[in-house]
């Protein structure tokens, strides 16, 4: 029986499709099968024609493409037409391989069919695979790298502090400085490589939305920063839906920076928080001395600082990880330049069940 | 038996680390004798040339040179004369699997470098206690 498929032209257009294009009935039976087809699966036209399209995948995915057809007929529940998801296809020579489907109804003559079109992915899928691998790569080495930097590092520091004790009496004045400064670099790079060991490895601490008191969170981490005293904090008494422990290390970061770039003892911060379309809207404002515009980008890239290590201690490493935290979630972070009275770092942090109760 | 008589076999690659030792015993007055192999291969000769005098425990750090902690443990559990050596860890590693694996090979602690203070003086005072009173083999 011809279909009305069955056009020469039709063909000959459908061959010059790139992805692959596969005609069904609605018993699963294939009824046409373009050129892209032939070359992702291996099979010529005539050797699947005629035959259930399950051919095509390998088990479990057999089984349950008739299932789904079988449900669709009952029930008319689209699982995946008009949606289009990704499965594992099966070549003719028993390899599988990822591929992207989606799947359209047409009615012909009173009779129901299935078009899907195909596109193998394998090589998107190969790329992400070779890109998590390189991620992983990465972080170990920072691991491992910055676990035996500190080794030796602990060593100096170790001398150093039996020079001084041993000695003490015996060395001149200069030189109990100079060892003092010593004393103070190696501490430092110990900071540089334990925040570097932090950043590298916090993806693996980063947890699930959970309710969130803001308030106390917030005043808990003013109370971990040093030199808080003269600090006033001001947050709504808000719940929020948040990573508990990402939001943690984010104020963690934001509060100790406004603390330690302060240019006075005391000063006013304001975090403030309200809901938006698929997640929060978060500020933290100070009233300290703010960043130029210049610098909008640069602070929030690794190891950097705006005043001289020995004016102000700091690894450089806060907004970076700030930055890292958020962009986890798929946020976003940025310094808010209209504002010039202190310093606004705002936050947009996604969160599926962005819930907001105030008290 | 007296237990001033008891060795330490310290197994530490690190001449920092391997001072730390010696200082933190000098500090709580340990004077037992100390004796130092740099990786496992060299204690391993030291111990089959009888150059360790028991009774002996022996401090053994994991990441070494030729050969490392856990194959030094592989070697002497399986060698009859040095099987029941008593042997306590002192590491940097907080790895889980370092401390599943050497305690699979019946070690008698594991203590890593960080927790036993700076000096490694919770080493001594371990060592200190465990001495005072402890019954080894001879």
């Amino acid at each position: 029986m011809k279909k009305a498929f069955d056009i020469p032209e039709l063909e000959i257009i459908m061959d010059t499709v790139l992805d692959g294009f596969i005609i069904i009935d609605d018993m699963g039976v294939i009824q046409s099968f373009n050129q892209s087809a032939v070359k992702a699966f291996g099979y010529q036209a005539e050797e699947v024609i005629g035959k259930n399209v399950s051919m095509l995948m390998p088990e479990p995915y057999r089984v349950e493409h008739d299932q789904y057809l079988a449900n669709y007929k009952d029930t008319g529940l689209k699982k995946i037409i008009g949606i289009g998801r990704e499965i594992i296809a099966q070549r003719k020579d028993g390899s599988c391989y990822p591929m992207e489907l989606a799947v359209n109804e047409m009615q012909l003559d009173g009779q129901r069919y299935f078009v899907g079109t195909i596109r193998d992915i394998s090589e998107r899928e190969n790329l992400i695979k070779e890109l998590k691998r390189s991620n992983e790569d990465l972080e170990q080495f920072a691991y491992v790298a910055s676990h035996d930097l500190k080794s030796p590092l602990n060593g100096i520091k170790k001398l150093v502090s039996w020079i001084e004790k041993d000695h003490a009496e015996n060395l001149p004045q200069e030189a109990i400085e100079h060892f003092g400064m010593i004393k103070n670099r190696a501490d430092r790079m110990t900071k540089l490589l334990n925040d570097l060991l932090e950043y590298a490895r916090v993806n693996t601490k980063l947890s699930d939305s959970e309710t969130v008191d803001l308030h106390k969170l917030c005043h808990h981490t003013l109370s971990l920063v040093k030199n808080n005293d003269a600090f006033e904090l001001s947050v709504p008494q808000a719940h929020i839906n948040l990573s508990r422990t990402g939001l943690q290390i984010v104020m963690l970061n934001l509060i100790s920076n406004v603390i330690k770039h302060h240019h006075q003892s005391h000063g006013i911060i304001e975090v403030d928080i309200s809901p938006c379309t698929g997640g929060y809207n978060l500020s933290v404002t100070d009233d300290g001395p703010g960043i130029p515009e210049q610098y909008k980008d640069r602070i929030f890239e690794m190891f950097q600082t705006l005043k001289s290590r020995d004016q102000v201690e700091g690894s450089g490493m806060g907004l970076a990880m700030v930055k890292k935290v958020i962009a986890f979630y798929g946020g976003k972070v940025s310094l808010d330049i209209t504002y010039t009275s202190g310093c606004r770092v705002q936050i947009f942090w996604p969160s599926k069940n962005n819930t907001f109760s105030m008290g | 038996m007296n237990n001033n008589e008891v060795t330490l076999f310290l197994i530490e690659d690190d001449d920092v680390d391997a001072i730390t030792v010696e200082r933190a015993l000098k500090k709580r007055r340990i004077a037992n004798p100390v004796i130092r192999a740099k990786d496992g291969m060299e204690a391993l000769s030291l111990l089959q040339e009888n150059k360790v005098p028991k009774p002996y425990i022996t401090l053994l750090d994991l990441r070494l040179p030729r050969m490392n902690g856990i194959e030094f443990l592989d070697e002497i559990r399986k060698d009859e004369l040095l099987h029941d050596m008593v042997v306590f860890v002192l590491t940097t590693s907080h790895d889980e699997r370092d401390i599943k694996a050497t305690y699979e090979h019946n070690i008698a602690g594991y203590f890593i470098k960080e927790s036993a203070g700076d000096e490694l003086l919770g080493i001594a005072d371990m060592l200190q206690g465990y001495w005072r009173i402890v019954c080894l083999p001879s």
